[in-house]
């Protein structure tokens, strides 16, 4: 017979949990009129009953589109499974430059701190949305003109996303 | 028999940061070690992934109007480096402008026994495209980090 007793009450991490896309190539426009689901955002997190928050954090990368690279992000949670999603109060961020002519391509990191929502299940993800306008989608994780040796070739930034409870002290 | 249930799930944790107050000239001709992101790390059980993760700055190089550089992960078996796979790449640069930032790269990766190493490594777009790791702007260094750690599933 053995026991296995839990003393732990000092801060720590616990119940990570990450995922990235089993994918060779990807690319995905962001509309800029309609709030769009960023690929490989996802992930289905039930937290520590112990613990006291949640982060939940996506690393992605922005590519150049119609000279466009501006994207504002949000965070949606589904309490359902999936079949609904709402939008997380207070958990935005824009990424890059509006002017075309700048262009900024680059790896973005969001990083979110929530409340522990208690031992249920919910699927967090993000959604992504353009630049104000017409032609001015927003274009992730393809690489485009990547320098190798001499030449250049479309390469990808497959994106991670992650999910973690943090007791505090 | 018995069960050992633990939510304490990540292991193996390792990091370093790089204080040397060494900074790197990204070429065009030549691909390069971007400083403060090297690695060795040794598993202690196989588990399914493995998370590499760095933060690091880059700025202009002062010549330059504009950067751009190409980066990717590095993987050494134990023989030399060598590219890790065509979906663990990306840029950092802007056109027009002297783009200075923060990267944070967070890769997940196939567990593996034994020790390997990893760097990022990167080479610029063109000659007038150059790019500093770390930023030395104003003389004042944020010292880049690297961390790997394994997580049991």
């Amino acid at each position: 017979m053995s026991y296995f007793l839990e003393t732990r009450d000092e801060s720590y991490i616990s119940n990570f949990k990450s995922s990235r896309l089993n994918l060779k190539t990807l690319s995905q426009n962001i509309s800029y009129s309609t709030w769009t689901f960023c690929s490989g955002s996802e992930i289905s997190y039930t937290p520590d009953a112990k613990a006291d928050y949640v982060v939940y954090e996506y690393n992605f990368y922005t590519d150049t589109l119609n000279s466009h690279t501006l994207i504002s992000t949000r965070l949606v949670e589904s309490t359902d499974g999936g079949s609904t999603f709402t939008t997380v109060s207070g958990q935005t961020a824009q990424f890059n430059s509006g002017d075309s002519s700048i262009q900024v391509e680059t790896t973005c990191n969001i990083k979110f701190l929530l409340d522990n929502w208690g031992d249920s299940s919910r699927i967090l993800r993000i959604e992504g949305l353009g630049n104000s306008g017409a032609n001015r989608d927003a274009r992730l994780h393809r690489v485009g003109s990547f320098k190798y040796g001499s030449s250049t070739e479309t390469r990808y930034f497959i994106p991670t996303v992650s999910c973690y409870s943090i007791k505090s002290i | 028999m018995s069960y050992l249930l633990s939510k304490y799930n990540l292991i193996s944790y390792k990091s370093s940061y790089d204080n040397s107050g060494t900074t790197t000239i990204m070429s065009s001709t030549s691909t390069k070690s971007i400083p403060g992101t090297r690695i060795t790390f040794t598993p202690i059980v196989k588990t399914n992934f493995i998370i590499y993760e760095c933060y690091l700055t880059f700025g202009y190089e002062g010549t330059d109007n504009t950067n751009e550089i190409s980066l990717e992960l590095f993987e050494d078996q134990g023989s030399g480096f060598s590219a890790f796979d065509d979906t663990y790449c990306f840029k950092e640069g802007a056109l027009n402008v002297r783009f200075s930032d923060i990267c944070h790269v967070k890769y997940r990766i196939p567990c593996y026994s034994g020790t390997r190493t990893y760097e990022l490594r990167g080479r610029a777009q063109t000659t007038s495209e150059l790019a500093e790791f770390p930023d030395s702007f104003s003389s004042t260094l944020i010292y880049p980090s690297v961390a790997m750690y394994s997580y049991v599933e």
